[in-house]
């Protein structure tokens, strides 16, 4: 997005949001912060994400979330704790570089057509299982 | 013959005659006329002789019907016998052929032409001006600014480009009828069909060609220089059944007239969706009119090709991706019945996160989820086994039809498939959007899956060894000093642009030669 922004930020907003969400629906955030969870957020809507992801576990055979995590910090050079220390926008601007990368280097997914980043497929993937 | 008064009826002519010429131009299309122009009101006595009438005839039509012996192919309805020719119901596409198409390309096989673009550069600044193209300007920063449409963002500097078509439909029999009936030298024969290329007892020059009509007479034109400009396909056939003095063809003691016939192999399979679609990506998909300088009504399209540096590193043929609007109910119809997800969850897992809401929150509306179809029109490897020969059919003149064997290879389909994947990886790798696409493994699938784009070329390919080619840098016939060729025939590759400019302008330059040498040796 490169129009000038005129009000809070995304991260303000979504902050507000989902407060509100939580206030009208009386439910509070339950699960505690994980770097699973730090990741799955940054792959896109959980629903969205979520199609995608069951479709590439199809794929792949199985749901296996220790080593979907060892292979995104394998691509990422980001360690679980890392994960949790980043600011968020400073993660997903190292998770832009890891799909870039990975489509430089050829490590690609082909998901029901889809030319997906190894990345990108596999935190889709994280937002199914967490 | 209407407005045309000085257009003859071959039909009415005495069986018998003989018409004597200085330039005999056989074909009235793009090629045959741009050259009838440039000689008109000169000295020298061009007669023009064309199959057809001034409108679709059936009967004459089917002269050119085509056996088709190889992979299918519409044939004989892809040209027209009319004046004008096949321009009577061309889309007017247009491009220059890029300078790394003339050099050569060790992994395109027999593909270097023997002239370069900076020979041909002046013919297609007037190749422009024959077919009213504008402004001789293809850069897309120049062409687009001032314009409302956008480059797609990828394509600035990286191995995908974006590339510039001009159109402009010129109907050349409508354009320029009045110029030729109006040259005092040009005289233009309807209904009359050659029948064979004939030498004298000594030497290869031609001293006459044979004309039969549909209403059953039949003359001669002799003339001290001939010009063949009938297309891709008819070229190549009536050199071949020109075989009353050398059975294997006029001309063609090399083997070679009617071999390494070639298309432009079109192949749509894939789709992007951008991350930010603009409106301004309308120019990929339809042509666009052009406010031109120049006041020609032109139109423009933007494609996808790939830069000089990447097809030489990555040994590709030279290709166009032509984009189409993906309609918002195809696409929900596509998302509904094949997929477990589809192109708004993909366009939703590239987008920042939060960047929705951030806009809902910020009073702007959520970018527009578009979605484009890929369909790469790639240049065939030249092949002296696709060619066109001779049927044992005739047509109502007696003559042999062309049979037409068009065959693509295994290096083919391995073009087809890297045009896509280098498109598909750049996509992604530039986040410009995603690129979905079913590309089958079977050698067979995809080959069945391409088709042409009714661009004959290669069958009389131009060259200096007469052993590997059928005519010489001038367009002149190794082996009929005074037998020239005009049209895409011509191409020793085709690159990935349509091919009526390039053939406009090789025209443009043959009338020069024929004018200088007319100046010099009468």
């Amino acid at each position: 997005m490169t129009a000038k922004r005129k009000g809070p930020t995304r991260r303000a907003a979504l902050g507000w949001l989902a407060a509100g969400a939580s206030l009208l629906t009386g439910r509070v955030a339950a699960a505690p912060a994980s770097p699973e969870r730090r990741l799955a957020r940054l792959a896109g809507s959980r629903r969205a994400a979520g199609r995608i992801g069951r479709a590439y576990l199809a794929d792949r055979g199985g749901a296996d979330l220790s080593a979907l995590m060892a292979e995104i910090e394998a691509r990422t050079a980001l360690s679980s704790d890392a994960v949790m220390r980043l600011s968020p926008d400073a993660l997903a601007a190292r998770l832009a570089v890891a799909k870039r990368e990975d489509f430089e280097r050829r490590d690609t997914v082909a998901v029901e057509g889809w030319v997906l980043s190894g990345t990108e497929a596999r935190l889709c993937a994280l937002a199914t299982l967490v | 013959m209407g407005p045309f008064d000085r257009f003859a009826d071959a039909r009415t002519i005495e069986t018998g005659t003989t018409i004597d010429a200085d330039v005999c131009i056989i074909g009235t299309g793009a090629a045959g006329i741009t050259i009838a122009r440039a000689l008109a009101n000169g000295p020298q006595k061009v007669v023009m002789l064309e199959t057809g009438g001034l409108n679709y005839d059936a009967a004459v039509a089917a002269l050119g019907d085509i056996d088709v012996i190889g992979r299918p192919y519409p044939g004989g309805a892809s040209r027209l016998r009319y004046l004008g020719g096949s321009t009577n119901h061309w889309g007017g596409q247009c491009a220059p052929l890029d300078p790394i198409v003339f050099g050569p390309r060790p992994w395109m096989g027999d593909a270097e032409w023997p002239v370069d673009y900076a020979d041909l550069e002046p013919y297609y600044r007037a190749a422009h001006k024959v077919i009213g193209l504008g402004e001789y300007e293809y850069e897309p920063a120049e062409v687009l600014k001032n314009t409302p449409f956008a480059v797609m963002d990828f394509t600035d500097g990286g191995p995908v480009r974006t590339s510039i078509s001009r159109y402009h439909r010129q109907r050349f029999g409508l354009a320029y009828a009045a110029d030729l009936n109006a040259a005092p030298n040009v005289f233009v024969y309807l209904y009359a069909t050659v029948t064979s290329f004939y030498r004298g007892d000594t030497g290869d020059a031609a001293t006459h060609v044979t004309v039969a009509t549909l209403a059953g007479n039949s003359f001669t034109v002799r003339a001290t220089r001939f010009v063949l400009a009938t297309g891709g396909i008819e070229n190549a056939r009536l050199l071949l059944d020109s075989n009353g003095q050398q059975a294997a063809g006029f001309g063609n003691g090399s083997g070679l007239v009617g071999r390494y016939f070639m298309e432009h192999v079109a192949y749509a399979n894939g789709v992007v969706v951008p991350k930010n679609f603009k409106p301004g990506f309308d120019v990929y998909f339809d042509e666009q009119r052009l406010d031109d300088p120049t006041g020609d009504d032109v139109r423009i399209r933007a494609h996808l090709t790939l830069s000089p540096e990447a097809t030489r590193a990555l040994e590709v043929p030279r290709f166009r991706a032509e984009l189409r609007r993906y309609s918002e109910l195809r696409l929900a119809l596509k998302h509904v019945r094949d997929f477990n997800f589809g192109f708004g969850d993909v366009w939703d897992v590239m987008q920042e996160p939060g960047a929705i809401w951030d806009a809902l929150v910020n009073g702007e509306p959520p970018p527009d989820v578009g979605a484009f179809i890929l369909a790469n029109y790639v240049e065939q490897i030249p092949n002296p086994a696709s060619r066109i020969t001779l049927s044992s059919t005739r047509n109502a003149l007696g003559q042999h039809i062309a049979a037409m064997d068009w065959r693509l290879t295994r290096a083919d389909e391995d073009g087809i498939k890297l045009a896509h994947r280098v498109i598909a990886h750049e996509i992604g790798r530039s986040d410009f959007g995603r690129f979905r696409y079913d590309m089958l493994e079977d050698e067979d699938a995809i080959l069945d899956g391409a088709y042409g784009g009714f661009h004959h070329m290669g069958t009389t390919r131009m060259g200096t060894d007469p052993k590997a080619s059928v005519v010489d840098t001038d367009c002149r016939m190794h082996e009929a000093p005074n037998v020239y060729i005009a049209g895409s025939s011509l191409y020793p590759s085709a690159g990935w642009p349509n091919p009526t400019l390039t053939l406009v302008a090789l025209a443009a330059r043959l009338a020069d030669h024929l004018k200088e040498e007319v100046a010099r040796d009468g």
